[in-house]
């Protein structure tokens, strides 16, 4: 017994040759399975009625339109990770330089009291 | 299926194309439309579902195709590049457009009488509106994945490249819409059923 999802399969051209003539010789053979494909192959061109086709001069509409227009330049892929790359080694560096002014500067000398006031850490005496 | 009927165009004279769109080449652009127009007209249409705003969509994603052509990676296939734009524009109209997809039941969609068979005739049209109102009655995730399978014969991985989603995604959406799409065909012939057979 096959399931529609192969038997669709079948009719998308999803299957390898020997799985598609495997499934059309069970057909050949079997009735039900042969109706059940032509059911589903209706129903694929039910889907594909209706659909309008392009006016003519379409595309010559397309084109006057397109005269008041410019390709607008938009970033490319590249030097949009290029300039990401850049912009993040900067303020990786900026973080850098921050941390180590406050580890120099600001650190030493908000401990600096205590050092000054407790006896016990007066030259150990 | 239109892309199959008409074959894939090269990736060289699209190539060629899209450089001299890039210096403004009006006529590239004219090229391209004239190239993929029947194609960008089917795909915005099975997400769209009204036949009068497949125009508009359409030269819209044109122009986007003009003007923002340097977003376009050469690494990739143009053709690509160009479904995701409509597909992305037909889905934000649809979104804009703030209500359920109109189904347009227009004389014009109507299934031309060929034979001296009203019956079969009206029949046959009935069908196919049905099958029109369960498609956009979809939901637009599967209505695309739909659309770019059945009207543009896209294979799944190219889907996937298209939707920008895995190749098991495209399998799942298309299994639940065809599975959807069954479920209210049935249930609309139940209920016509239920009307020609009444007191059942």
């Amino acid at each position: 017994m096959h399931d529609d999802a192969i038997l669709w399969k079948l009719l998308d051209g999803e299957l390898s040759a020997a799985q598609s003539e495997a499934i059309e010789a069970a057909a050949a053979a079997d009735t039900g399975l042969r109706r059940r494909l032509e059911e589903l192959r209706a129903r694929k061109e039910a889907v594909l009625a209706g659909a309008p086709q392009p006016p003519p001069g379409f595309a010559a509409s397309v084109v006057a339109r397109a005269a008041g227009l410019a390709p607008a330049p938009v970033l490319d892929l590249e030097d949009a990770r290029r300039l990401l790359r850049r912009a993040l080694v900067a303020a990786l560096l900026l973080a850098a330089v921050g941390l180590a002014i406050f580890a120099l500067e600001v650190l030493p000398a908000a401990f600096e009291p205590i050092h000054a006031e407790n006896p016990l850490l007066r030259g150990g005496k | 299926m239109l892309l199959l009927a008409m074959g894939r165009p090269t990736q060289t004279d699209d190539r060629e194309l899209t450089r001299r769109i890039r210096e403004g080449d009006a006529e590239a652009l004219r090229a391209i439309v004239e190239r993929y127009q029947d194609r960008i007209f089917a795909l915005i249409y099975g997400i769209v579902r009204d036949r009068h705003e497949v125009e508009d969509v359409a030269q819209e994603v044109f122009l986007k195709v003009y003007t923002r052509i340097s977003a376009f990676d050469e690494r990739s296939k143009f053709y690509t590049w160009l479904y995701r734009v409509a597909a992305n524009a037909a889905k934000d109209h649809v979104k804009k457009r703030s209500r359920r997809p109109a189904v347009a039941l227009e004389e014009e969609d109507v299934v031309p009488s060929t034979g001296n068979n009203p019956v079969g005739h009206a029949a046959a049209a009935e069908a196919r509106l049905m099958v029109r109102e369960a498609i956009a009655a979809l939901p637009l995730r599967y209505r695309e994945v739909l659309t770019l399978r059945e009207l543009e014969g896209l294979t799944y991985g190219e889907i996937a490249a298209v939707l920008q989603i895995s190749i098991g995604t495209v399998e799942s959406r298309l299994h639940r819409a065809r599975a959807k799409l069954k479920g209210r065909l049935e249930r609309h012939a139940r209920r016509r059923n239920s009307l020609e057979t009444p007191g059942r």
